[in-house]
């Protein structure tokens, strides 16, 4: 029987200064560019699907959700006058061009398209795909499969989890997006990244995005902040004051 | 329950994790920044949003934010000011000013709405006391009233007072507004003139304030709350094992988590078997009018199972609500939400420790032994059983009476505080009994 206990937790340690990365998205980087199938898990938006995405020439981006059925991802019938002819689904279309295949939100997807995935994400030797339509797929040259997700890898169904190849955990935002929020406004990148030291309280990624962008079409500073965080406004903005963080408005 | 805003002391402090703990608007706030061993506090009225508690939540993110770039004394200095006989309430007044200009400089307008009391003051004001409350006035909005209103009063203050007052003040707000670092030396040769000029004699002193308007700590840093904090024991990281507040001091009992093999599935279960039709494009042609051009195409259907909870449950085993958890219940449970993954937690015999049992996952759940062998007595580990709820997928419900208690079954006010808190946090949704849950899922379908 598999215990742990909350002394356990206490114990933690930094996977990235193990590995003697500067950070765990390097390995991130180095997982999408290498591995055929890699499982990315995090809290929202720091960037899992973005790094997802930029493997590979044109990757298809599909976002799972429990009334996704199998025939959605795979393909289906479709009529053409007096015809029926097969339409390839996202999932055939990527697996037949050889090309990146980010499934976000993994864990989401019902029973049955997880049971789909699993020959899906089959080793490269092994893996074929037998469409209605009587045809056999193989898998071509540059076909990656890369899973997103908030919630961790023991969500998964245990079949489907084996299959990947690596699964990393992101809990902190993109560096890339921490660069750009700093260069667009000195000191927020680092507001936003602190912000993660306490993850229950942690800021979204895209909330603070949005609220540069904002600020850089001339909206004042509290309405951009209301706008963007809401009731939370108040307190960010009062933050980042005390953090000394310039904003492009001298006003705050 | 009160909906709670979510503050951001970490992007202050630039450090976390933070305990947060909400509290009404006239008690003010505190806050302590997290060291490598405890996590940080911040307390402030978060369940309002009123201009007195958004000035209290800016003060107390000034201080985190002094804190941060090591403007002000070390906590261990203050302490040692206390040593050398100055009074808390000076240290904190004069702090309190530097805070409030550090924080107006860079362009904070909220912090100018504090108040430093609300129900009036005694008519016989101490002079230590006076000469406190009109430093703390400085830079805030209605400064000129409540000094007005203090030498009203009988505080025995000379001009040449308000003259080395006004000076002092000035000192202050530069150091303040200019982010300059407070030397440890000139702070206290400044605290000492104070407080040889005005009083106390002591640094024990009584503050009669505290009698006249209920907790005084209108705003700033509660420095009695803030040595205190050393004896705490606050919840590390995530996790929670202790926590002590009031006047008690009761924690939780350490929690075990245990895995069995889930050896079962939920799949075949009885109620499973009912299934809903779902339009696509292939499967049985039954709505021949979706296949014409204008339509939509999905004229086929297929059966697909009901959708059903597929989040987290957390059942409380403890005492009276033991009785309720029989193995046929958790199955009419798993016939409804298959997916779900359902924890059991309650102490242990003797009651200085629990357990959480994980009894289903992932459409699997455990045989029945395992759930009838599992040992279970009080409650004790309530708060970490619902920290491991917290991280479990939503929807996240936790069946319970409500009645929570650490280590010898004990119960407490800050057990149930914090309970309420990682309620709100988690979203958590709280429901008396496995019938009630079962109600709501019969309603659902």
């Amino acid at each position: 029987m598999k215990t742990s206990t909350n002394s356990q937790q206490k114990q933690q340690w930094s996977p990235s200064e193990w590995a003697g990365v500067a950070s765990i998205w390097t390995l991130a980087e180095i997982a999408v560019a290498k591995l055929s199938r890699v499982f990315l898990w995090g809290p929202p938006g720091v960037g899992k699907s973005y790094l997802a995405s930029r493997s590979g020439s044109s990757p298809v981006q599909v976002t799972l959700a429990e009334d996704l059925t199998v025939q959605e991802l795979m393909g289906h019938w479709v009529p053409d006058r007096i015809e029926w002819h097969f339409h390839l689904g996202p999932v055939s279309r990527a697996y037949q061009d050889g090309r990146a295949l980010v499934l976000n939100e993994i864990g989401r997807a019902s029973g049955s398209v997880q049971d789909f995935l699993l020959g899906v994400l089959d080793n490269r030797d092994v893996a074929s795909l037998a469409l209605p339509n009587g045809q056999l797929l193989a898998p071509a040259a540059g076909f990656k499969v890369f899973g997103t997700s908030n919630t961790g890898p023991d969500q998964l169904d245990p079949a489907l989890r084996s299959r990947f190849e690596a699964e990393i955990h992101l809990p902190v935002p993109n560096a890339a997006l921490v660069e750009e929020l700093d260069r667009r406004c000195l000191g927020l990148g680092g507001a936003l990244v602190d912000s993660y030291r306490d993850p229950e309280r942690a800021l979204d990624p895209r909330r603070v995005a949005s609220f540069v962008n904002l600020l850089s079409q001339a909206i004042p500073v509290r309405q951009a902040a209301l706008l963007t965080l809401a009731e939370r406004a108040p307190d960010f903005l009062a933050a980042l004051q005390a953090r000394g963080v310039r904003l492009p408005c001298d006003s705050y | 329950m009160r909906q709670l805003l979510t503050p951001v002391p970490s992007v202050a402090a630039g450090a976390g994790p933070f305990l947060v703990r909400d509290n009404q608007e006239g008690a003010g706030g505190c806050s302590a920044p997290p060291s490598r061993k405890r996590v940080g506090l911040f307390q402030g009225p978060f369940s309002v949003s009123s201009r007195l508690a958004l000035g209290i939540r800016a003060h107390e993110y000034g201080h985190l934010g002094l804190w941060r770039e090591r403007l002000e004394p070390s906590l261990r200095c203050l302490r040692g000011f206390h040593r050398r006989g100055i009074h808390n309430l000076w240290i904190q007044g004069t702090l309190d000013v530097v805070v409030n200009h550090f924080m107006m400089a860079r362009g904070n307008r909220d912090i100018a709405e504090l108040v430093l009391w609300l129900e009036g003051l005694d008519s016989a004001l101490p002079r230590w006391i006076a000469a406190t409350l009109y430093l703390r006035a400085e830079g805030l909005r209605y400064a000129s009233l409540m000094r007005l209103s203090l030498l009203a009063r009988s505080a025995d203050l000379t001009s040449d007072d308000l003259r080395f007052l006004s000076q002092t003040t000035e000192r202050l707000a530069c150091w303040g507004a200019q982010s300059l670092p407070l030397s440890p030396r000139h702070f206290l040769s400044l605290l000492r003139e104070l407080q040889s000029r005005f009083g106390p004699d002591s640094p024990d002193a009584e503050n009669p304030l505290t009698g006249i308007v209920g907790d005084f700590l209108l705003d700033g840093l509660d420095l009695g709350d803030y040595m205190a904090r050393e004896g705490l024991f606050i919840p590390t990281g995530l996790s929670i094992e202790e926590r002590c507040g009031g006047e008690t001091n009761i924690p939780w009992g350490p929690m075990e988590i245990l895995a069995p093999p889930l050896t079962q599935t939920c799949r075949k279960l009885p109620g499973m078997t009912e299934r809903k039709l779902v339009c696509g494009y292939t499967g049985a042609f039954r709505f021949p009018s979706r296949a014409l051009p204008a339509a939509d195409g999905r004229a086929f259907t297929s059966r697909r199972q009901r959708s059903a909870h597929c989040g987290a449950l957390l059942i409380d085993c403890s005492g009276s609500m033991s009785k309720q958890v029989t193995h046929q219940r958790l199955m009419a449970v798993l016939e409804r939400s298959p997916s779900a993954t359902v924890g059991l937690y309650a102490g242990g015999p003797t009651n200085r420790s629990g357990s959480l049992l994980i009894v289903a996952r992932n459409s699997m759940h455990a045989a029945q032994e395992v759930i009838e062998n599992w040992p279970h007595s009080g409650n004790v580990v309530d708060g970490p059983a619902l920290q491991w709820l917290s991280r479990q997928k939503t929807p996240r419900v936790w069946v319970s009476d409500g009645e929570v208690t650490g280590t010898s079954d004990r119960s407490s006010a800050n057990l149930h505080l914090e309970v309420n808190m990682i309620l709100a946090t988690a979203n958590i949704k709280r429901v008396p009994t496995l019938d009630d849950y079962l109600e709501e899922k019969n309603q659902e379908t």
